[in-house]
């Protein structure tokens, strides 16, 4: 028998005090006379000889087996139940990183897991528990309890594909599944394509399933693009995990076209680099290579050649030539002006996808994002005093905000500000004193900015941080583009247009899905290696169009040899309650149920004396 | 509590009635023994008075005064010694009877409850009161009076002086002298008085009787006991609990300390006793278990209360 809460037992300290309540004041049979007139005379030698002995009366026995019947039960005792013995709970770790879509035999090495994990399920007793995790990139629960159809058709929806195996994620979310009321056991079902792994302590018994034996196999594991000087330099890392030397082609594709190729050589165990420059103007390039081996998957590589978001940008403006030179030095951004009086009719106006407002503000914001530059006094969409306040020179500046971070103000002069109120929904980001010079802020999905000061009466202009400002400001307020390439499984965040109304993203093949539009939207699913198109609508219209790609190839994962087993510390058997094999009962409601049976008939008992 | 009741077996049983017609027809054979010197009307009543009033029938003489009746002067007398002499003759006369009846919650206990036989004796003397004409007052107390029945006469009242007697219930404590000084106060005319009690009350029976001395009063104490007030049936550690203020007192009762109640039962009787006997008052006790018409009732005639 054990004790859920063994705290519960100090309950029974009640016995002795009821003990000790009987024996000071022993319980005298009561009796009405018509008179102590008559009695109160007699010698009173109840005290001494009462307190020379315990009373032992049915009524204390009673007391004392209530007191011990509850205080047993706030202790929540349990005890090993006779109706399922040997009723057992494991946890399969299944490990669905992309080695394990390596052919083994005829069969990936995933399914022949699968076939491990289905006689896994299929051996399980009435009582027994089953939890399935999938280690890939990241531990996930996929299916738990004892109803084996549930279990396997959760096991069958299971497709390999990650990038990496999060060993320590899956054995912690293991231990946090088992029922200790049971017996315990986890089985690591996987290839051993695992990087290097800390030792760590397991509390349950851990069998370790090895799947695939050593197979040879060469892989991209590296593959990435850079600018350079109007044209585009390609860099390929290939390696080759085998005993023997392997000769081949690399050919290099952009947008699917072959614009290269070089014969490779690698050793044994070893890796080569490959280099190109290219003319610029593709959108995406592949690296693939004739492996010949057991996992072709990280046989080619994709990467977006893409690095910057096209930026729409409105500069509303009486004297624009500062904003616009600056504005259009912005990779990526192109820049269209208009007057202030021409902005209320402009048809680029909804269309913007960062409008800059010089000197003029409107009755109400554009849908995208917005700077504003020397807002003119009044009390529309901010409050803004009346009078100029010049910027005193000397002055230390508070700045905060990742736009402004590192960014060199020394002898720069603002020149002349409003002050502004600051609303709500922002907050400073550059002040001087107690005049705000910068606010940064979102309202309603829209990205502001604010610069109070008048860029043409200081000297900023002629500073080197003025572009970096203006740069720094609108990537601050749009949003950022996509990464050129993310490994299989790894989650890829994509920053939408806040006015878009759909994301599409396309995979290889007929690989489809829609995301909701948020802030930032997490994509896990994207398994399969390729390159994907993700496609931002706006009521219906594509907006934005970009690529990425996601690749197999990495060091560990296409490594498809033998790898020690992970240093996990586990007990041979459950040293928990389940180690008896019995599921355990709780005692307390009996117990409880006796101590009101007991009480009742104590109570009929008093009544019957009385 | 109700659950009490479900789980209490003594459950009450009903009470037969306290009078029955057939026993009151043989009280009327008995009448109450007044003392001569009480002082009665002479208009009605069977009560001898020490008296003496002009009469027919005869026993004395006294002269002649102005004012005297003619039609009782002797003339026989006056032929022989020619002196006016008027004849003096005994007279009967109906008296005051106070039947007061403890109603404290002590006469509550026994079985069958001391409460119970005095209602029966109140009753029964009533009755006698009111069969021979004698005007009836009946008044229970417990540490003041309560509402009284009478004065009542005549036989036409002896329904309503039944229902109030039954009517009386048990509540309070006892608290004898105020309460017999305070009725003779408002009773000064004095008469015959019965006190149906336990007696079982703090302060002595002495002082509560000095208001009603002789002759104007006549005082039967009629103490009213149970038999196990007498005889307790208990042994070992018990906690006695008084019935009318509820004190506790634990005690160890044995063969040895049993002795001492009986005795301090005894030396308390003797003492109530002999404050009558200082008091002119007569003692009678009877146990609650007593039958009224077969003991109670020849007990009080050899008392010489009844005749």
């Amino acid at each position: 028998m054990s004790f859920l809460l063994p705290l519960g037992l100090l309950a029974l300290v009640a016995l002795p005090v009821i003990v000790l309540l009987h024996f000071l004041r022993e319980r005298l049979r009561r009796i009405a006379v018509p008179s102590l007139l008559l009695w109160a005379s007699l010698p009173r030698r109840v005290d001494g000889e009462r307190s020379r002995r315990l009373p032992l009366t049915f009524l204390l026995l009673l007391h004392l087996l209530v007191a011990a019947l509850l205080g047993l039960a706030l202790g929540g005792p349990q005890i090993a139940g006779a109706l399922s013995p040997g009723a057992r709970h494991t946890a399969i770790i299944l490990d669905i990183s992309s080695s394990m879509a390596a052919d083994d035999g005829g069969v990936t090495r995933f399914e022949r897991g699968r076939q491990r994990a289905r006689a896994i399920l299929a051996s399980l007793a009435p009582g027994d528990r089953l939890t399935l995790i999938a280690a890939g990139s990241r531990a996930q629960l996929v299916a738990s309890g004892s109803s084996a159809a549930d279990i396997a058709g959760a096991l069958d929806a299971l497709r390999p594909g990650d990038v990496g195996m999060a060993l320590g994620d899956a054995v912690t979310l293991a231990e946090a599944a088992l029922d200790p009321q049971l017996s315990r056991r986890i089985v690591l079902i996987t290839d051993g394509a695992l990087p290097p792994q800390p030792p760590r302590d397991v509390a349950v018994p851990v069998e370790w399933v090895r799947i695939g034996g050593d197979r040879a196999n060469r892989a991209i594991i590296a593959f990435a693009t850079r600018p350079w000087g109007g044209r585009v330099q390609v860099y390929v890392r290939a390696a080759n995990y085998d005993t023997v030397p392997y000769a081949g082609t690399l050919q290099l594709l952009a947008d699917g076209r072959p614009v290269a190729a070089e014969r490779i050589v690698i050793e044994p165990d070893g890796e080569t680099e490959v280099t190109w420059t290219l003319p610029s103007g593709a959108e995406a390039l592949q690296a693939v290579f004739d492996g010949g081996d057991a996992l072709p998957r990280d046989d080619a590589a994709y990467v977006s050649i893409t690095r910057t978001r096209p930026v729409t940008a409105l500069l509303v403006s009486s004297r624009p030539a500062t904003l616009r030179r600056a504005l259009a030095a912005v990779p990526g951004v192109a820049v269209t002006v208009i007057a202030p009086e021409a902005y209320a009719t402009a048809t680029e106006r909804n269309a913007a996808d960062l409008t800059v407002f010089d000197g003029y503000l409107p009755q109400e914001w554009p849908p995208g994002a917005v700077l504003v530059v020397a807002p003119p006094p009044g009390e529309g969409l901010l409050r803004i005093a009346d009078t100029l306040q010049r910027v005193e020179g000397g002055t230390p500046f508070q700045q905060h905000g990742a736009a402004l971070e590192g960014l060199g103000l020394g002898g720069v002069t603002f020149g002349v500000a409003r002050r502004v109120e600051v609303p709500p929904w922002a907050d400073v980001q550059l002040a001087t004193g107690d005049l705000p010079l910068i606010l940064r802020g979102r309202m309603e999905n829209r990205e502001i900015a604010v610069w109070t000061f008048d860029v043409e009466s200081g000297n900023l202009p002629t500073r080197l941080a003025f572009p970096l400002l203006v740069a720094r400001t609108v990537r601050d307020l749009t949003p950022p583009p996509l990464p050129p390439a993310v490994r299989a499984g790894e989650s890829l965040v994509a920053h939408p247009d806040p006015r878009a109304t759909r994301l599409l993203v396309r995979g290889p093949g007929d690989q489809s899905l829609e995301a909701p539009v948020a802030p930032a939207v997490a994509l896990d699913s994207l398994t399969e290696p390729g390159l994907y198109r993700v496609e931002e609508q706006r009521d219906g219209v594509a907006t934005l169009t970009g690529a990425v790609g996601v690749n197999a190839g990495a060091a560990i994962e296409s490594n498809l040899r033998s790898q020690p087993a992970p240093p996990l510390r586990a007990p041979a058997t459950d040293p928990g309650g389940g180690a008896s094999g019995r599921q355990m009962m709780d005692l307390w409601p009996w117990l409880a149920l006796g101590a009101l049976l007991v009480l009742a008939l104590e109570w009929a008992y008093v009544l019957r004396r009385r | 509590m109700w659950f009490k009741d479900i789980f209490n077996p003594r459950r009450p049983t009903a009470t037969p009635a306290l009078f029955d017609e057939t026993f009151l027809r043989r009280m009327e054979r008995l009448s109450l023994q007044a003392q001569r010197t009480l002082r009665g009307r002479p208009a009605s009543g069977a009560h001898l008075s020490r008296r003496q009033l002009p009469t027919t029938v005869f026993s004395d003489h006294r002269p002649y005064s102005d004012g005297d009746d003619y039609r009782y002067v002797d003339w026989n007398a006056y032929a022989h010694q020619d002196e006016l002499f008027v004849k003096l003759g005994e007279i009967e006369q109906d008296i005051n009877i106070h039947v007061l009846i403890d109603v404290s919650r002590s006469m509550a206990w026994g079985v069958p409850s001391k409460l119970r036989a005095a209602q029966l004796l109140a009753g029964a003397l009533g009755y006698l009161a009111l069969a021979h004409n004698d005007r009836l007052y009946v008044a229970p107390f417990d540490d003041r009076v309560g509402r009284e029945f009478g004065p009542a006469q005549g036989k036409a009242r002896l329904i309503d002086m039944l229902r109030f007697v039954e009517g009386v219930r048990s509540a309070g404590v006892t608290r004898l002298p105020a309460v017999l000084e305070g009725y003779a106060r408002r009773h000064e005319c004095g008469g015959l008085l019965v006190l149906c009690s336990d007696l079982l009350a703090p302060d002595g029976l002495d002082s509560a009787l000095r208001a009603y001395a002789p002759p104007r009063w006549q005082v039967l104490v009629v103490h009213v006991l149970d038999a196990r007030e007498l005889e307790p049936e208990l042994l070992g550690p018990v906690e006695l609990e008084d019935s009318e203020s509820g004190a506790l007192l634990p005690l160890t009762l044995d063969a040895e300390t049993l002795a001492l109640y009986r005795r301090n039962l005894a030396e308390w009787q003797r003492g109530i006793e002999a404050a009558c006997g200082r008091r002119g008052a007569t003692y009678a006790r009877i146990l609650s278990s007593w039958p009224l018409e077969r003991q109670v009732i020849p007990y009080l005639r050899t008392r010489q209360v009844l005749t």
